[in-house]
């Protein structure tokens, strides 16, 4: 009986713990957040900028601060960063309609015309854009339960409106569940770039001396191949390839989505997924 | 029935031959000797002693006349046993000067021989002035509404068709000269009128005249082709009905006039003007005059008036300082009714001022030369006061038109036009600040939410099996612990028959699945053999 009672006055602490531990920093990045935006709003971009960095370095990455870090580049008058930020909130939240119309009115700025190129699995599945990775998931993890739900029911009770159920939800399952994969697949081998300088000779080798090819300018979006000391192989959707500063462009997906966030990543600034 | 028509077949053809042998001859002869110009005139030419000619006659003499074709027919007679054939070609011709002609002979080919007619003479009186009272049961009027025009003024030129006769398909040609147009006004109006003490219908075409050059002109007579219907018939019922009747073709045309154009006066003409002719007004509207920083008013001007209308030139608003202007497409319409040429053209400029403060839309001018008074007049519109308030920040402006405020109608209703672009403002929501992060960094937790319900399903299923197989299996398994159990009892030291005969029972229960009940001996002795 004893052993019982202490059992469960150290779970409470535990619990107290947990979630006064998770109020404080929840408050910690309402504040932050907050002081970001006042700095917007007075003008001191700089400094908005600094405070959204700082969220998102401390492991807050919700949709809502890539948006405005986005605004607070944009009005900093830093096109290409603005770009890269709308769209790694974009992959948070793709059905925002502030943003979608800030990304087009930031993307109208680009100097570059180059027409962006859709893939086979954008074009074959376009709800995917629609989505985020985390709605994708939740969905099949409902329509995993339903299914399994339902097959439990069966072992116990055979009935006709059953089978129809189960059809239809097996079907939902499946299109839910490649929806979800294709999703992550795409995130995860996202490799497109954003040209972050103004303007950037593109080269025909990892050197300073190498040819210059073509020129690109800020935001325009690019991908990225590989990276070699510094220097990286990007393609352009019209099949032309060049060799670029590594710290000239930025890449979209920071890092992996669906595993753990390491602030200090390789890739660049580090996303979440809302 | 059938034989007489095949007797007069055979007669027909037997006469062939009588037929043939007939003297064949051509005559012309003409309705009357002598005509007003704006008759026609009927010429028939028979070819008797024939039923066909090779060709149409060719007739001499027609150089002064327009000639329609009238038909021709064919015809057989047999009167007292006697045969006779001929073949009448019929023409209608107009002359077109007055004079005295020669008509003919006519020419026609019978059997590759050629026949000759007779000459017959036409004389056609001097033109009729308009002011005669000499005139026929058809004939065309033309009227100028002034005799002296400036160029590109609009003047009337007014076609009227006196008629006392009914007609039919009734064609026009317009007079044609370089720098002449014509612009019909409306649809020909009929009338019941009164000339010259008789009563005529009337059918009045009226035109829009408009020259481009200055000089003296003589516009020709206009020509009016029709189908006339003899009007001394005096029964009128069904058959008086122009299907039933045989027309004639008459070509009438109305007298020729003058016209003297001169040009604009040089004196006082505006610089740049832009040829503008007749007469205008000009109105203005601001909506809303009191508007913030960043937001748009319309300025609305609309131009009306009657002349040469498709030349109202696009006005162009001067330069405001703090002032953005974006002009709109211009609309034009014009439409033509009796007096002439009557049109509007309405422009409209969306003003977005940048500062706050009392401002003055400046006026705009129109400059027109005015036939009526014969001067340059220059009208302008009011300054348009505009009140500016300090405003709130604005990415998307939206025209509002001042009909389209007054919800007047649907045909004023415009586009929204873009007029700045910019981003929208920051988020201020701290929902959905954090990310999910006990998805992003629970690789297990993700599969577990995947695979739990499989697992609660394999479980159950598994139990499921588990317990059935039990159940099957329980007979069996007493079955083999039947002989254990009893020896165990009888060493228990249960020696009376009794105890002995229910150890006995349990076991042939238990060994052989055999419901619970007593053994009696003959129960035993059965199972025992």
């Amino acid at each position: 009986m004893r052993k019982g009672i202490r059992l469960a006055i150290t779970i409470l602490l535990a619990l107290l713990y947990i979630t006064s531990n998770h109020g404080a920093r929840a408050d910690e990045l309402e504040e932050g957040f907050f002081k970001a935006n006042q700095a917007y709003k007075v003008g001191d971009f700089q400094e908005a900028i600094k405070g959204y960095l700082r969220l998102i370095r401390s492991g807050h990455g919700g949709g809502q601060i890539y948006y405005n870090l986005g605004n607070a580049y944009f009005r900093a008058g830093q096109l290409g960063r603005a770009i890269l930020e709308y769209e790694r909130a974009q992959l948070l939240m793709p059905r925002d309609p502030d943003l979608n119309f800030n990304l087009s009115h930031a993307r109208d700025q680009i100097r570059d015309a180059i027409e962006e190129s859709h893939g086979f699995i954008e074009t074959s599945f376009f709800w995917l854009k629609s989505f985020n990775l985390n709605e994708l998931f939740w969905s099949f993890a409902l329509l995993n339960l339903l299914l399994w739900t339902i097959l439990i029911i069966r072992l116990f009770h055979k009935s006709e409106w059953l089978y129809y159920m189960l059809l239809l939800i097996l079907s939902s399952w499946f299109v839910a569940g490649l929806s979800f994969g294709l999703k992550y697949y795409w995130i995860s081998s996202d490799d497109r770039a954003v040209i972050l300088q103004k303007e950037v000779n593109i080269l025909a080798g990892p050197e300073e001396d190498d040819t210059v090819l073509f020129k690109l300018h800020e935001g325009t979006v690019l991908y990225k191949e590989r990276s070699e000391d510094g220097w990286s192989l990007v393609r352009l959707p019209d099949k032309k390839r060049g060799w670029v500063k590594s710290g000239a462009i930025g890449l979209i997906s920071g890092v992996r989505p669906l595993t753990s966030t390491s602030p200090h990543s390789s890739r660049g600034q580090p996303l979440s997924v809302q | 029935m059938n034989k007489i028509i095949l007797l007069l077949v055979l007669s027909i053809f037997i006469l062939v031959p009588f037929q043939t042998r007939a003297e064949v001859s051509v005559t012309l002869t003409l309705d009357r000797q002598e005509a007003p110009p704006s008759d026609s005139i009927k010429m028939a030419i028979k070819v008797s002693g024939a039923r066909s000619s090779d060709s149409s006659p060719v007739i001499k003499g027609l150089d002064s006349f327009q000639v329609s074709q009238g038909g021709s027919s064919s015809r057989v007679q047999i009167i007292n046993g006697k045969v006779s054939s001929s073949v009448d070609y019929t023409y209608y011709i107009q002359p077109s000067r007055p004079g005295t002609f020669q008509l003919g002979p006519a020419e026609v080919k019978v059997k590759g021989k050629l026949f000759q007619s007779n000459i017959s003479t036409l004389t056609i009186l001097k033109t009729a002035s308009p002011e005669s009272p000499a005139k026929g049961p058809i004939f065309l009027m033309a009227a100028l509404s002034s005799n002296k025009a400036y160029v590109e003024e609009q003047i009337s030129y007014t076609l009227k068709l006196y008629l006392k006769t009914s007609v039919s398909d009734i064609s026009l040609q317009l007079p044609e000269l370089d720098q002449l147009t014509f612009k019909q006004l409306q649809k020909p109006r009929e009338y019941q009128g009164v000339y010259d003490g008789s009563t005529y219908r009337i059918i009045e075409v009226p035109y829009g005249l408009m020259v481009l050059k200055a000089g003296d002109y003589g516009i020709k007579p206009s020509r009016m082709s029709m189908t006339a219907y003899d009007s001394r018939r005096s029964p009128r019922g069904f058959f008086d009905d122009p299907f039933f009747r045989s027309g004639r073709p008459v070509t009438i045309a109305s007298q020729a006039l003058e016209l003297k154009v001169v040009p604009l006066p040089e004196k006082g003409k505006p610089k740049g003007f832009s040829g503008l002719v007749g007469s205008f007004k000009i109105e203005a509207t601001l909506a809303p005059s009191k508007i913030r920083v960043g937001e748009s008013a319309t300025l609305t001007v609309h131009i009306s008036g009657r002349g040469n209308v498709n030349r109202i030139p696009n006005l162009k608003m001067p330069g405001l300082d703090h002032i953005k202007v974006y002009a709109d497409e211009p609309a034009f319409k014009a439409r033509p009714d009796l007096k002439g040429l009557a049109g509007f053209k309405i422009m409209k400029w969306a003003i977005v001022p940048e500062q706050q403060g009392d401002y003055e839309i400046p006026p705009l001018s129109l400059s027109f030369f005015d036939p009526d008074t014969d001067e340059y007049r220059l009208i302008q519109t009011p300054k348009q006061p505009l009140i500016v308030l300090p405003g709130k920040e604005k990415m998307i402006m939206v025209e509002a038109g001042p009909d389209r405020q007054n919800g007047s109608s649907k045909s004023a209703k415009q586009g929204v036009k873009e007029l700045g672009h910019d981003i929208l403002p920051l988020h201020t929501s701290v929902r959905n600040l954090e990310a999910r992060s006990e998805i992003m960094s629970g690789g297990l937790f993700l599969w577990l939410t995947l695979l739990l319900p499989f697992v609660l399903y394999l479980s159950t299923f598994l139990g499921l099996r588990l317990k059935r197989r039990s159940v099957r299996a329980m007979p069996a398994h007493r079955a083999k612990k039947a002989a254990k159990n009893l020896i165990r009892q009888c060493r228990q030291g249960r020696e009376d028959a009794n105890s002995l005969g229910l150890c006995i029972r349990d076991y042939f229960n238990d060994r052989f699945g055999l419901t619970l009940a007593s053994l009696t001996t003959e129960d035993a002795a059965d199972v025992l053999a």
